[in-house]
């Protein structure tokens, strides 16, 4: 019985439905892989369809073909083909879905690209505002002077 | 296309948390004035390096700023954070051993897994140094904190016998100090789990031995040591990647069929040996490995031993770099090499390696990637490519004269019909800190006419290298020209770079 049960579940199809209402049919091994959506699973056994209030469906997509074609190849080019902005909208699905070496690969992904960049350069990507008045500033520097010698200026 | 609001805002502060620990320690610092809520942000990070050079103005150390930095730190740590990565960089630490006891203590209360420790003084050069005794014993408390994966002593004595209690070790790195087989070999019998092993500038007057049968060890690096017995035992069913760099030592490897990448550079030589057999032996015994890296010595002690050793051993490599200055006592090296591997996909030249290995022992001079050999080009009245009949084609002719000094020492265009690879495997050809010298010209038009399968052909040009930027249009213009071509397909891409 329990046999059957799992053989079934295998190569049962699920739905997910991103915030913008596309559908995406997944296999279930794939969504397990999405810790969130194994808890959905886990309370309500026969669910068809899985909202997806918080990540879109062109993000969703995405996550998905990660989950599908993972290995250390893949994720090596996997981050080069996103700007930064789609780079934390991803981290965010990620996150949301708790998907842990996707988490991983964009965390690693963002930090290396504002590495060795000056803070200016930081703000800009992140679209950051600089709420420090000129002194606070001036004083942070001071205080971590050791931190701020030899810094690209772009 | 960039969203009009402050998208990190959404991020929650675990995943920015996270993201600046993949940063280095000083970076993180600097995030603290990207606004007013990042501020003490970077204070979170999982990532702590403290680290004396960071403290060095105008080359004057900063000791008493970088130590009130460290207790700072300390003292106003969230007790509940955790610490993944330590490190404390610091010569001279006798002086202020409290602080380092405080240190070690800080980040195993904190719970880190990688712990690095390095007393090393920066007075110290990878080739001449006095062998001093370690300067900092490892705190007891490290030997209990069974959570550490990763460990890296640099000028830190330890008991290996301590050592052992931590199972989870991984990764260990070893700097600076006497180290007895003893220790390795109880350390790597105990610690099941390690996977990595590094040692640099270590001096052992034991012999270096590193076997059994049930080792997980996938990485051993031989950076700069002494060895008064230089025969190195090598037998790691698992091992994947080994990297040796110093002077000659001699290999006695088994169980080397999962090595996958080898590099071997005998770059702290400065003379020729005086006997010269073991090159051959240093080469068979990597037979199976994919990714080879060769270094100018045994270039060109290849060169001048290969006459009674051109073998029909071949090699499986798969990708060969060669570090080298292609110059004239090199050449039947890389050749002997390409000839020897016969299923050679993507071939490097990293330029501008190597000394000259004169044959009078007390002679060199360190090899310079602009020194241009003076080799005729065959083919340079030549229009149909197929040179001239003779040359010194004779494989066993191990004539001396040849080698040094010949003017039309230019053998490799005679042997083209033996690199196998060159007909039938070579996709992909990479050369780095190219200059444009003839013979690094002779060797590409070697490559070119010969190499029918090759694909793609990337030449990093140095900036230095070239002078001036009409000098790169010349020498790319010379090399994009170069005709025929063996190959249909084939695509050059030159790139400038610093």
């Amino acid at each position: 019985m329990a046999e059957e049960k799992s053989q079934a579940s295998s190569s049962k199809m699920l739905t997910l439905k991103a915030s913008d209402g596309v559908l995406f049919e997944v296999e279930l091994n794939i969504a397990k892989e999405m810790k969130t959506v194994q808890a959905y699973i886990d309370d309500c056994e026969d669910i068809e369809t899985i909202p997806i209030p918080n990540v879109l469906g062109k993000h969703l997509a995405i996550v998905i073909e990660y989950i599908k074609k993972t290995n250390e190849e893949y994720d090596a080019e996997f981050e080069k083909q996103w700007n930064m902005d789609d780079l934390q909208l991803l981290l965010l699905a990620a996150n949301y879905l708790n998907i842990s070496g996707l988490q991983e690969c964009l965390c690693k992904a963002i930090a290396k690209r504002i590495e060795n960049k000056s803070p200016e350069y930081v703000r800009k990507v992140f679209n950051i505002e600089n709420d420090h008045s000129p002194e606070e500033e001036a004083k942070l520097r001071k205080e971590y002077k050791w931190a701020f010698e030899g810094v690209d200026k772009d | 296309m960039s969203q009009n609001f402050d998208m990190i805002n959404l991020l929650p502060i675990s995943l920015l948390i996270i993201i600046i620990s993949l940063l280095p320690f000083k970076e993180a610092a600097r995030t603290s004035i990207l606004a007013k809520n990042w501020m003490h942000l970077w204070k979170s990070t999982t990532n702590v390096e403290f680290n004396e050079h960071h403290f060095s103005r105008s080359n004057e150390f900063q000791r008493n700023d970088f130590l009130k930095f460290i207790t700072l730190w300390i003292e106003n740590h969230h007790q509940n954070s955790n610490i993944e990565k330590f490190s404390l960089t610091l010569s001279d630490p006798e002086t202020d051993c409290e602080i380092v006891k405080r240190c070690v203590d800080f980040a195993t209360q904190h719970g880190v897994k990688d712990l690095a420790l390095n007393f090393s003084d920066t007075d110290w050069s990878d080739e001449e140094y006095d062998e001093p005794e370690a300067l900092f014993e490892l705190p007891t408390k490290v030997y209990e904190h069974k959570a550490l994966e990763s460990i890296k002593l640099f000028s830190c004595g330890f008991v290996a016998t301590k050592l052992i209690k931590l199972h989870s070790l991984k990764e260990v790195s070893f700097g600076w100090m006497e180290l007895k087989n003893e220790a390795i070999k109880i350390l790597l019998c105990n610690c099941k789990k390690i996977e990595s092993l590094s040692i640099k500038n270590c001096w052992m007057s034991t012999n270096f031995e590193c076997s059994g049968s049930d080792l997980s060890l996938k990485t051993l690096i031989i950076d700069s040591c002494k060895f008064y017995y230089p025969r190195l035992t090598i037998n790691a069913p698992n091992l994947s990647y080994f990297k040796y760099y110093g002077n000659v030592a001699y290999f006695k490897i088994q169980n080397s069929l999962h090595m996958n990448e080898v590099d071997i550079n005998f770059g702290l030589e400065y003379q020729y040996p005086k006997v010269d057999e073991f090159i051959h032996k240093v080469i068979t015994d990597f037979k199976h490995v994919k990714v080879l890296t060769v270094c100018s010595f045994i270039l060109q002690v290849l060169s001048n031993a290969l006459g009674p050793l051109l073998v029909e051993d071949k090699l499986n490599t798969r990708h060969l770099k060669l570090m080298t200055s292609l110059h004239n006592n090199e050449y039947l090296g890389v050749l002997f090499l390409l000839n020897g591997c016969p299923m050679l996909e993507l071939l490097t030249f990293d330029l501008g390696f190597g000394r000259f290995l004169d044959k009078a022992p007390n002679e060199y001079y360190s090899s310079e990637s602009k020194v241009e050999v003076e080799v005729e080009d065959e083919y340079s009245s030549d229009g149909d490519g197929d040179g001239d009949g003779d040359g010194d084609d004779d494989d066993d002719d191990d004539d001396d004269s040849s080698y040094v000094g010949d003017e039309n020492q230019i053998g490799f265009i005679d042997y083209k019909n033996i690199c196998q690879c060159l007909k039938s495997s070579l996709k992909v050809v990479e050369i780095n800190n190219f200059t444009g010298a003839k013979n690094q010209i002779l060797m590409l038009k070697f490559l070119i006419y010969n190499g029918s399968l090759i694909q793609r052909i990337t030449i990093n040009v140095s900036k230095e290298g070239v002078v001036n930027v009409e000098n790169y249009h010349k020498i790319k213009e010379c090399v994009m020209t170069i005709r025929p071509r063996a190959s249909t397909d084939l695509e050059i891409f030159f790139f400038l770079k610093n």
